[in-house]
Parts: C-alpha cells; structure tokens; sequence
C-alpha cells in the first residue's frame, strides 16, 4: 500500500471519530424512496472545434441528463451524463461520456459519497490555483466550461466540526485533463493517460459572518500534463504526454464589503522539477488570483481579477540546442504557463441581465502578459420559454503560439444552440 | 493643472479605456428611460391645496375630471342612437380600469336617479329606465331633466345638443398615456359617423403632453446636427466637427446613466435635459478646441517642434491654460442647476440635480479624456489650419464689439443703450402672469383645444375645482345650518365668471323636498330640520340603491363634497374663484367643520404658489452662487460682480419678452432662468480669465481688451451660436409651445448673454481696472483648491436643500415590529410556484422548495431555496442568511458550475432570481432601519387595515433597497401587511405587493400569506407566488443553512 492510500485512511479515521459522537443527534430523514430526473436536448451548430484543426462548420446534437434517486435512509444517488452525434471534423460520429455517478449518504455528522464526482475547488472567478481534483476536456465543444468537467473515482467525506467543515477525499487513481494537441507533420504524441497513482486531498472551510475561505492541500498528481521530447529522429520527434506529481497548498477568501464581492485564491504549487535546466516538468510555482464583483440593481455583474504568478528556477528554453527540443519546451511552458519567471494578467467579467432574466448576455475574458496573450469570449442566452432557450456566443484568442492562450488562437469559434430541457 | 494633464498624457490608453467602459455601464443603465409624467412629483407635496386634493381623492376618488362630449351631427342628444352610445360608453366605463366608477355622470349612470313625485312620497327612477322609443318618451325625459337640473351642464348641455359624460380618474404614477388608454380605446370602439365625439379635462392635456414631450427622440438627433454644423463652421475641420460632438455625446450618456442609475425617469421637464447638456458640454469642448488651435498655430509658427511633438505641446498647454476656467465656468453652472434642488416640486430638483451632473460629467470628460484623444490624433494639417485664416463672421463681431468699447466716448454710448434696453426688458417683466394649466402647452389649431372649447361651451366646464366639507362626527352633515352654508357657497359660486356649475348633495335635498310637495316650486329648498333630512334620505334609499350619493358624500354623513365645474383651469381665473369662495367659507361655515379645497385647478394654483417662491428662490440663489464662486475664483468681489452682470440681462431679457409676448410663467418656463444663468455664466469667466492671461503679459488695457475680444470672445460667439442652433430645432415642434418657448428663450438668452457679455464685461474692466485683471502677477492657485471650492458650495446647497427627517411615530414603530414578527415563524417547509406574467401577458412559470428557520437565540431567518422547475434552472440553489446589524450573507449554487459562490446581499435591491420580487421583499425589512409614521385607518377588502407610511432611516438603507418608501396595509387582526405599495429612491411608483390567502400556520400564533403578488408599476411585469404544503414549525435544522447543503 502506498503511503498516499495510507494517508487517506488515517483521515478517513479522524473523520469517523469526529463523526460518530454526533451521530446520535440525527434529525429524522426522509424514507421513501424518489426518482428525480431532469433532461436537457440540444443542437447545436460550431463554426469549428477545439481540436487546434481547420474542422468546420460542425453540428452537434446531444442529451444531456442529470438524476438523483432518493433511497430514503439509505442517502441517494446521483448520475450525470451526455451522449451526442457529431457531424463533421474529426471527431464525427457518436460519443458518449457518464460525467458523475456516485452515492451520497450521511453517517452520522458525515457527509460520504463514493463513486465518480466531480469535486471542484477554488472561490476565484475562472481561474482557480486550487482547482486540481476534477478533470476536464478542453476538447468538448459545449458552451459553459463547467459542463467539460467529469468526475473521477473517489471517497469524499466531509463533516461539520464545530470550528469549520472538514472535507477529504481519497482517489484511487489520479486523472488527466483532455487538450488539444497541434497535429504536426512528423510530430507523434504519446499519450500515457492519467497516473494509475492514488491521490488524496483535504480542506478544512470556515463560514462568518461575510466572508468564509478554506485552507487546502493535494497530494497527487497534475491534472494538466507536461510535455517532453521522448525521442527524435530525421522523420520528426515524439513527444511524451505526462501527468506528473503536484502537490498543492493552496488557500482561498470570499468576502462581501458594501455591494462588492472580493475572491481571492493562492496556492503553492510543488511539483518534481529537478532545477532551471529541467523543461519536461512544469517547474513549482506561487499562483495567487485577486479581484472584485460589483452588482448593480440593475442587473449587471462587473467583475474583475488581478492574477500573479511566480515561477521558481525559471529559465527560458531559448538556450537549449537543438531546435526540436528547444521547440517542445517552449510549447510545454506555454502550456504550463510558465512563458516568464514573473507573469502577471487580468480577468473581467461583464454580465447583464434583461427581462426578468430571460435574457443575459456575458463578456468575459482573461489576459496574460509575458507574452502578451488573452481569449475573449461573448455569450448571449435567450430562454423562449420555460422549456426552450437559445445561446450563441464566441471564443476568441489571440497571443503569439508559444503562450498560453495564443497556442489555441485556432480554436477561435463561433456558435448557436438550442436547448429543450424537460 | 499642469501635472495632471502631463499624468493624463502619460497615461492616456488607460484613460481613454476606463472612460469607455464607464461610459458603457452608464450607457446600458440609460437606455429604457421613458417619458412619463407622475402626477405626483409635479405638486408641491406640503401645499394646503395638494394636501387637500389627496385628502378628497382618498375620501371620493375624485382627482382628474375628464369629460366625453356624445354629440349628433342633426338633432339633439335625446334621440336613442344617441343615448344608446352614450349608454353603452357608460356601461364599458363603469369597468375601465382607473375609473371611479361611484361619480361617473352621465345620463346612463348608475346613480343618475330622476327624483319625482308620488302621491304621498317620492321616489327615485333611473333616469334612462328605458331608452325612448317615441317623441313622447324623448319628451317625458326631457322633462326629467328639466326638473332635476343637477344633470343640466354635466349629464346634458342645457340646450339638450350634448350629452356628456364626466369620468373622474385615479391617480396613478406611470403616465397619462397609461391612463387615457383605455379611454382611447372605448371611444374609438364606439366612433360613429352620425355622432361626433369629443374629450376635454387635463387628463387629455396630459395625456398630449406626454406624447409630444417624445418628440425629443427626433429633435435631440437633429439637434446634434445642427451643433456639429455650426462648430465645423466655425473650426473647419473633423476634428472641430468630432470631439466636441464626442464629449457632448459622452456627457448625455453619463447625466441620463445617472437617472438611470437613481431609477429618474424621463419627464416633459427633464425630456430637454439631453440637449441641455449637449450643448453646454459642447461649449467647454469648443473653448479647450479653440486655445488648442490658438497654441498649435503659435508652435507651428515658432518651428521649434515637430507636428507630433507640438500637438502634445498644443494639448498640454490648452489644458493647463483652460482647464482652470472650464472647472470654474462648469462649477458654476452645475451649481446653476444644482440651486433647482431647493424647488419643492420634484420633477424640479431632479431636472436640476441631473443637468447638474451632465455639465460635471462634460467637464470630468474635457480634462481627461478628449486631452488622451487628441494627444493621439493627427495634428491639424496645413490645409485645415488655412480653412480658418481670414477674417470671417467670428472675428467680425469681437471686432466691431472692440470698436464700441474702446474709445471711452463710445462706450459711454453703448452703456447708456444698454441700460435703457435694461428698462425695456424691466418693463415687460412687470407683465409676467403666471400659469401651469397645462392647455396653454398647446397651440390654439390643435384638434384637443378646439374639442375642450367646444365641450366647455356645451357643458358647465372641464376644470374641477372641489370643495370638501367635513364634520366631527358621523351624521354632522345633516345639519340644515352646514348643508344651508353649502348652498350659499353653491350659489356664490355660480355668480363668479368662469363657474360653469356646481353640484352638491343640496341639489339632490332639494329636489326631494320639492318633489315632496308635489313639484311646488316654493319647496325647492332644504328641508328645515335633521329629522327631516333623514326621513328624505330614508325614503330615497327604498327606491334609489345604496351608491348613489358616493360621489357626493361619504356614508357616514361626514364630509361631503361640492363640485364646481370651471371653464378655464388658468390661475389667473382660478384665483379669485379660490379666493372669493375661501372668504365666504370662512363666515358661513361654523367652527365645527372645516372646508378644504382641492382638485386640478386648485393645484395649478399650489404649483403656481411654489413657482413664485421658488422662482424669487432660485434667482437670489443662482445670482448669490455666479458672484461667491467668480469672486472666490478670482480673490475679488469685482470679478463677482463683473460676471453677474450680463447674466442679469439675460435674466432680463428672458422674462422681459415673456411678459411682452403674453407668455405665461409655468413649470417649463420657470427653468429657464437656471438654464440661462447655467450656460450663459460661462462666457463672461472665459472673458475675465483670458484677459487676466493676457494683462500679465504685460499688454496694455485696450490691447488686453481687443484680444480677449478676439480669442475667448469669438469662442463664446462660437458657444452661443451652438447652443441657440441646438435649442433652434425645438421650434420644429410644431403646436407643442413646451417646445418653442424653451427654443425661443434660449436663442434670446444666448444672443443677449453672449453680446452682453461682449460689451459689458470688456466696458466694466476698462471701467473699474480692477486688480485681479491689471494687478500682476499673483500666486497661481492649484486646481485642487478650485475643485473643493466648488464641492463645498455645492454640498451646502445639497445640505440646505434636503427634505427635513421626519420623526419616528413609535406606535407606527410597533405596528411594524408586530407585522414582521407575525409572519415569522420557528421554521418552515414549503413548496412555492412563482408565476411571472409580462406585461403582454406572457407567462413564465418557476418551482421550487424551500426551507426557511430563526437563527438561535435571534429573530434573523435563514431561508433556502432550491429550484425545481423548469429544467434550465432545476438544482439552482439560494441560501440567504440574515444578519441584523450587518449585510445579509448569500450563497449561490449552479449546477453547471459546480461550486457554491458568496454572492453580494448588500443590493437588496436586485431581483430574487429574475421575479418582481427584491431580496429585500423575500427577506422581510427590519423595522428598525425604517422610519415609520401611522398615516391613517382604512379597510381593504372588508380588513380593517393600519396604513403606516415607512422610510429609510438613511441612505444605506434607500441605496441597497432601492426604496424611497414603503406605505403597509397591515391588518388590525393578524398583523399580516395585506398590500404595499413600494417607492424607488427617486420617489418614483415602483411596485406593488398584495398578500392573500392569509392562513394560521404552526403552533405560536403565527399567520402567513399563501399568495402574494408583486406588480412592477414601472414596467407592468407581474409575479405571483402561491405557497403549497407550507408546514410551520416542522423543527428543521440549523445545518440545512449552510454552504455545503446547497451541493447536495
């Protein structure tokens, strides 16, 4: 057994024993069982996709579904999936995904559940340092970026213990982001998929009266792989697409002053770098995200975050000597983020909302310097009726390739949608 | 000044970004302004007369006569198909939405009761029981008539030519449009060739109003046109066309964002505000534009720099030499309009307070942003600099202005030609008649004018003017001594010019006693005793119906009304009705009633009153502000009073020809002194400032003069020909007189504040040589200082102008604290259906469940909402925690997200998840954060009910609400507020909550409501809410509320 595996027991302990001593105090809980499902169509049509191809215009129509089934007693259980048909790119055809199945249930004072789940973390607006235990595809063409998450495989527990809720969870195997990958001539990817490594974290939050934050930690592994030249030869390169260990310490705020909302988050983030010279690892780094959120009575959210981030032992990957390595560790410190030993960027949010909020209309987006690079995105719903609502939007971003929003200038897009839900 | 322009420069991308987006939330909150006229913000609120009028309106409904002329083209107004309109109109109005239906008159009405003679009593026979069939029906009502002549001069014309029917309409706050358009549609439904059909009363004048007032949608673009014209005009380049345009634009949009924001809508007398401004922003920006130019030609001429290079320098310099001026010259204005604030009539002081901000904004903007601008536009090239070189109609005027003041013997001439032109104007002024009716907006040809006429000629008047009568006790008006005093009132009054009629409950006493003795004519007086009066109103009621007396007095015979029917609603003949009746009232009624007056022509009357007052006010006030900012300004009383002077020309000049030409002084009249003062103040500062700059350098007095004449002086021409171009095309409103008399004072004004500023400030200077101009060099004074100046004076004037605090009521106060505790239960389990209905009446339906509990040991609830319905939202969640003493706490769960968020709870004003509903509304109002007065007793629906008039104890409160004001219904028997009626910070109708269904619910005593209702009076959207399965002290527990539980 791993010492992770070990670590994650002895917390699930901890939490037991501050658990069962309030279990006496349970309230009556509901025993009939219930059924609760909810449905949502959509078809859609994209003026490209997320491949960093030159696919497009793409169709799409989906399911979407999401369902709770109440066990009385015995807590309940939630799943979430998709299936969809594509037509056009490359990713044509059917496809399918269970975003989350997982039971819940309360044992005592403690809150289980145990399945695949998404657990998201981190209180800034977009940009969350602390955000490492549910993965995403960053290749799903859906308009809202919290439907590209899926769950992993875990045991989440979380109690109340007086001064705050404890919550912890043990995975038994780490998860990977999906992204897209320039296909290239010559260049072969080898993509190792997640970790089969267990990973544990723990969170303990604390509520007051307007403000409330956390304090967090993972041990495991990045969820955002790392690129390195695995082999090269006269006909190309390959190029090795790993997870690697992070560890993160990590803390966020939310407080509300006047009408403002500040969010703030940080974290430390270690990960096995072997100093300045290694570039197949992203190198640890001190990410924090600050900003406010004003609302008005009229309807509109304003919000706006400074983030800075400190990379240590940066080195710039110019020096290296040959060309194809020197070229896949600018593209891995693009993608890591990591384009400068000091980085500093901004992200906004304007949002508006009209007719009894069956309309709102969002522009949003984020900017980074060193180099300079940022994406924008637009996005405009109109719900029809109680049943059917319509959305378009854009993404667009911009920046030189090697940075780290200009590297996906070519999945700038367009698209529509029509949603039936039920 | 200096540094801060070199910072603006520096960082000029910054600048320009952060005013864009300013100017786009400022934008999105401007847009959706509308142009309403509440009738509540135009009275002067504390006005005996007004305070009387409401009294009435609460008592009989009674508060805008509108009268219905039916009249046949042939015939008179008996024949059926006549009668058959008029019935069928009747009928359709006794259902019409706004309509008090108990004092609709006309032949068909209800209440109209045709009292004859029986054998040994009298009865009462609705007077159309059946529509006459032959000559002799029609003659047997005519008849009818003829012995009831209480119809004469309201039901029917006394020569039978047209029937009338007189509707009186509830006061209601989204506009005259919304009022009349129901009335509009009943009588286009019932237009017949053979008839025609005619409106009158100020409800149509208002109506007119409201519409015409939206011809600024058309006039302000048009406007924008002919400013930019005349500066390309002037400046011959795009540049000279573009930023002043910009700036002005950019103004507009921050001073109407700022109504926006404050929820102000648009009225007849702030509609204009945006070409207001347009063209005062536009005159800074041509005053900075010109001594740009002026330093740009100069550098140019020196080669010493770069094009690039000199236009920074040219940008730098303007600013620094301009700026100082432009913030005193705006101050003034601002302050200008900011002095409206003491107005008692709202509609006023928001006029002022938001011109007020859009000249700031316009200012705000010209150091700023247009400086960030053109520092990074292209210079003005060689062929535009030689567009403007020779001698054009600018550079004449000053010129020839320069010629009359110079030689001291012309001057000696120009200044006597002054002074009697002075006379002139003095002497019209003294003809200055004031008057608010409303018809005298409108020109004479207007089909609405000549229906009035019309229907005042026919019938006993449009105008009404009613007297209430009320007594201590119930029965008190039986008295034959009050009731003789009422008709000795009657009487008077039909002797005085303009009372066309007048009605009362003596009418109908009368015509009973006569009817008693069988139609003797000696008997058609009031009966002699109490006991007779009531066997009258005994037998009256076995054949007459319960309502029939409504409109004439209340049923506990305590306060009754007389109605006169005026022909004209002008003050001047309103006047002396009001104050002949007032001395009569005063001897023939005893102590132990008292006699108020009120309705539309007595509250033209009270907005008459309070035009005086506050015209004198605002006069003093404005002249006191121009001198104290110049002289400070300045370090000299001189330079106070310098500037003052030609704006008492244009003062002069303004109510001079408004006295000459008969115009009356009204509420849109009134502002145009403000308006004069606002943008005329700033040419004779440009003067004096320029011909200080130019003193110090040494120029001797009739050079300094000349060339002050020639740069600020032929900016100000530039100034004034704008502004007079922009008000021109109000004259292009065709009929509309709001419209031509503000486009032709202003022209006037401009012209003489311009040419007055020409030839008296340069003739005064060379007159006094004062200091400030000649004296040297002095200390400059930072701008900083200015600012604060002008920050002080103008938060004195909000200080001084700010509505006293009204005092706690503490009965009120517990009243509150148990209505809020009423419903306030332990806990509480429930499912909810928020129906929201639009004003179209489409319907959106949401569902959800919800939990809410007292937090331990406090009275502060937790409530948590989960969305059930409909599918987009489903999972949503909302957890509110209240926190007295602090912001609420909020917490927002999306299932697309996947996370809990803090959400901000301080904007109680926001939406509760896109309802009619605020936080503030779902969370209940502390009743300590409010100020509480018991205004009345009143029943609703059958509810004896306490009305408790609630207002935020300070501006925390009103800012994150967004209410001004709160009037509760709150039921004597379970405390429950059964309705409430809700009003924006700008005082402005907002909303209305209705609560039914009251149920008991729990175990302690506790009530709540299963259905309420909220109605936005604004924009006609609705939401209902009804509550299913609520459960009251289920004991749910405290760990339901917390963050986490919004996951699961």
């Amino acid at each position: 057994m791993r010492a992770s595996a070990v670590g994650a027991l002895i917390l699930g302990a901890v939490l037991t024993a501050i658990a069962l001593p309030a279990a006496a105090q349970q309230t009556a809980q509901q025993t009939a069982s219930s059924l609760d499902a909810s449905v949502s169509l959509r078809a859609d049509a994209w003026s490209g996709s997320r491949l960093l191809d030159e696919a497009g215009p793409l169709g799409r129509t989906s399911a979407w579904t999401r369902a709770k089934l109440g066990l009385g007693d015995a807590g309940s259980v939630s799943a979430d999936g998709w299936i969809a048909a594509q037509a056009g790119g490359s990713e044509a055809g059917a496809s399918a995904r269970l975003r989350e199945l997982y039971w819940r249930g309360d044992v005592g004072p403690l809150d289980l559940r145990i399945g695949r789940q998404a657990i998201v973390w981190g209180r800034a607006d977009g940009l969350n340092p602390t955000d490492n235990l549910a993965p995403r595809d960053f290749t799903l063409l859906t308009p809202e970026d919290g439907e590209q998450r899926r769950g992993n495989e875990a045991v989440a527990a979380s109690v109340d213990a007086g001064f705050g809720v404890v919550s912890a969870a043990w995975f038994p195997r780490a998860a990977s982001h999906v992204l897209p990958l320039p296909q290239q001539a010559g260049i072969v990817y080898d993509i190792a998929g997640a970790p089969r490594r267990s990973q544990w974290a723990l969170k303990l939050d604390m509520v007051g009266d307007g403000i409330d934050g956390s304090i967090s930690y993972f041990h495991g592994d990045d969820p955002l792989p790392d690129l390195n030249l695995a082999g090269a030869g006269a006909a190309g390169g390959r190029i090795a697409v790993r997870n690697n260990p992070l560890r993160v310490l990590g803390a966020d705020l939310s407080l509300t002053q006047g009408g403002i909302v500040w969010r703030a988050e940080a974290a430390w983030m270690q990960t096995a770098n072997a100093g300045s010279g290694d570039f197949e690892r992203k190198k640890p780094r001190l990410w924090a995200v600050a900003g406010p959120e004003w609302t008005s009575g009229g309807g509109t959210t304003v919000g706006l975050q400074i983030t800075a981030q400190h990379v240590r032992g940066f080195e710039s990957a110019d020096a290296l000597p040959t060309p194809l390595q020197r070229e896949v560790a600018r593209r891995q410190a693009a993608l890591a983020n990591q384009t400068a030993a000091t980085q500093l960027g901004a992200t906004w949010r304007v949002a508006h909302r009209w007719l009894n909020d069956n309309l709102r209309a969002e522009f949003s987006g984020v900017i980074a310097s060193a180099p300079r690079s940022g994406l924008w995105r637009t996005r405009v719903v109109y719900a029809v009726s109680d049943s059917v609502q319509l959305q378009a939007g854009t993404d667009q971003a911009f920046g030189p390739v090697h940075s780290v929003f200009g590297q996906f200038r070519r999945n700038r897009l367009a698209f529509v949608q029509v949603r039936y839900g039920f | 000044m200096t540094r801060f322009i070199e910072w603006v420069l520096q960082h000029r991308i910054a600048v320009i970004v952060s005013t864009l987006i300013v100017t786009v939330l400022l934008g999105i909150s401007a847009a959706g302004l509308k142009i309403i006229i509440d009738p509540v913000t135009m009275a002067p609120q504390a006005h005996p007369y007004v305070k009387a009028t409401q009294h009435i309106e609460r008592t009989f409904g009674s508060k805008y006569l509108l009268a219905i002329g039916v009249t046949p083209i042939k015939g008179d107004a008996l024949q059926p198909a006549v009668l058959q309109t008029v019935q069928r109109l009747t009928r359709a109005l006794e259902t019409t939405p706004g309509v008090v239906r108990s004092s609709i008159v006309s032949l068909a009405a209800r209440p109209a009761k045709a009292i004859s003679g029986t054998e040994e009593s009298f009865e009462a026979r609705p007077l159309l029981d059946k529509m006459p069939a032959h000559d002799a029906d029609v003659a047997a009502l005519k008849a009818r008539l003829e012995a009831n002549p209480v119809y004469l001069g309201t039901a029917i014309s006394p020569d039978f030519r047209t029937a009338a029917i007189l509707v009186e309409l509830k006061e209601r706050s989204d506009g005259f449009r919304t009022m009349m358009a129901p009335i509009h549609r009943l009588v286009e439904q019932h237009t017949d060739p053979a008839v025609r059909l005619s409106l009158g009363g100020s409800p149509v004048y208002m109506d007119t109003t409201e519409a015409f007032a939206e011809r600024i949608n058309w006039l302000f673009p048009l406007a924008l046109i002919v400013i930019g014209l005349l500066h390309f005009e002037a400046f011959r380049s795009v540049q000279g066309f573009v930023l002043p345009l910009v700036t002005a634009l950019m103004a507009v949009l921050w001073g109407l964002g700022a109504m926006g924001v404050l929820g102000q809508p648009l009225d007849i007398f702030n509609s204009p505000t945006p070409i207001l401004i347009l063209a005062v922003a536009a005159g800074h920006a041509v005053q900075l534009l010109k001594r740009y130019c002026d330093e740009y030609e100069a550098l140019q001429r020196s080669g010493a720099l770069t094009p690039p290079a000199a236009n920074r320098e040219a940008v730098l310099r303007s600013v620094a030499g301009v700026g100082p001026v432009m913030v005193i010259a705006g101050g003034v204005a601002a302050l200008g309009f900011f002095s409206l604030m003491v107005f008692e009539i709202e509609t006023i002081r928001s006029f002022g307070l938001f011109t007020g901000i859009g000249i700031l904004s316009a200012v705000v903007l010209e150091l700023t942003f247009i400086p960030a601008v053109r520092s990074m536009m292209k210079p003005p090239s060689p062929a535009a600099r030689g567009a403007r070189q020779g001698e054009r109609i600018w550079d004449r005027i000053p010129r020839w202005v320069a010629a009359a003041v110079l030689p001291t013997a012309r001057r000696r001439r120009t200044m006597i030609g002054v002074a009697v032109a002075a006379v002139a104007c003095a002497a019209g002024m003294t003809q200055v008649q004031i008057n608010s009716d409303s018809k005298t907006f409108f020109a004479d040809f207007l089909p609405l004018q000549q229906d009035d006429k019309f229907l005042n000629e026919a019938l006993g008047g449009t105008n009404g003017l009613y007297i209430m009568v009320q007594g201590r006790q119930a029965d008190a008006l039986k008295s034959p001594q009050i009731l003789q005093a009422v008709e000795s009132t009657q009487r008077l009054a039909e002797t005085l010019p303009g009372v066309g009629k007048t009605t009362s409950i003596v009418d109908l006493l009368k015509r009973m006693n006569r009817a008693m003795h069988a139609d003797d004519p000696a008997f058609d007086v009031l009966p002699q005793s109490r006991e007779l009066i009531s066997q009258y109103l005994l037998l009256y009621s076995m054949s007459g119906e319960p309502d029939d007396f409504d409109a004439y007095i209340d049923k506990d015979f305590r306060s009754l009304k007389i109605t006169l029917l005026l022909k004209s609603g002008g003050s001047a003949q309103v006047r002396p009705i009001l104050e002949r009746l007032q001395a009569h009232a005063a001897q023939a009624f005893g102590s132990d009633v008292t006699v108020s007056f009120g309705g539309e022509a007595a509250q033209t009357i009270a907005l008459s009153d309070t035009l005086i007052k506050g015209k004198l006010l605002n006069i003093a006030q404005i002249a006191f502000a121009v001198f104290a900012i110049s002289a400070l300004a300045f370090r000299s009383a001189t330079a106070g009073l310098i500037v003052l002077a030609p704006l008492a020309m244009a003062v002069l000049a303004v109510f001079g020809a408004m006295g000459a030409l008969r115009i009356p002084l009204n509420v849109p009249n009134s502002l145009i002194s403000a308006m004069a003062v606002g943008i005329g103040a700033d040419y004779a500062i440009y003067l004096l400032h320029r011909m200080r700059e130019l003193a110090r350098q040494g120029l001797p007095p009739d050079d300094v003069v000349a060339q002050a004449l020639a740069t600020a002086g032929k900016a100000a021409l530039f100034v004034a020909t704008a502004v007079a171009g922009g008000y021109g095309v109000l004259s292009l409103s065709i009929g509309y007189n709001v419209h031509l008399w503000l486009s032709l004072f202003i022209v006037l004004a401009m012209v003489v504040s311009v040419m007055a500023s020409l030839v008296l400030v340069p003739s005064l200077v060379l007159y006094v040589r004062p200091a400030f101009v000649f004296g040297g060099p002095v200390q400059p004074q930072p701008a900083w200082r200015t600012v604060a100046l002008l920050a002080t004076l103008g938060a004195a004037i909000v200080a001084v102008s700010a509505p006293d605090a009204r005092a706690d009521d503490s009965s009120a106060l517990a009243i509150m604290q148990r209505s809020q505790a009423a419903t306030r239960v332990n806990d509480s389990i429930t499912n909810a259906t928020f129906t929201l209905t639009s004003k179209d009446g489409a319907t959106r339906v949401r569902q959800t469940s919800g939990h809410t509990r007292l937090r331990s040991a406090s009275s502060d609830n937790m409530r948590l909402v989960r969305f059930t319905a409909p599918a987009d939202i489903k999972g949503t969640a909302i957890l509110l925690i209240e926190r007295s003493g602090a912001d609420d706490d909020m917490w927002l769960y999306l299932p697309a997200l996947g996370k809990v968020r803090r959400l901000s709870a301080a904007n109680k004003k926001d939406a509760f998840v896109g309802t009619d509903f605020s936080y503030a509304d779902v969370m209940g109002y502390p009743p300590g954060q409010w100020a509480h007065k018991l205004l009345r007793e009143d029943t609703l629906d059958g509810v004896p009910c306490h009305v408790i008039e609630s207002q935020p104890v300070d501006d925390t409160v009103r800012q994150t609400t967004g209410y001004g004001k709160r009037m509760s219904w709150v039921a004597k028997t379970h405390h429950v507020a059964l309705r409430i009626e809700i009003w924006d910070a700008a005082m402005q109708p907002l909303k209305r909550i209705t609560a039914a269904d009251v149920q008991a619910v729990g175990a302690n005593g506790k009530w709540q409501a299963m259905l309420t209702e909220a109605e936005n009076l604004q924009t006609g959207h609705r939401t209902a809410i009804r509550f299913d399965g609520f459960q009251a002290d289920r004991n749910v527990p405290e760990s339901l509320f917390t963050p986490r539980e919004l996951e699961k």
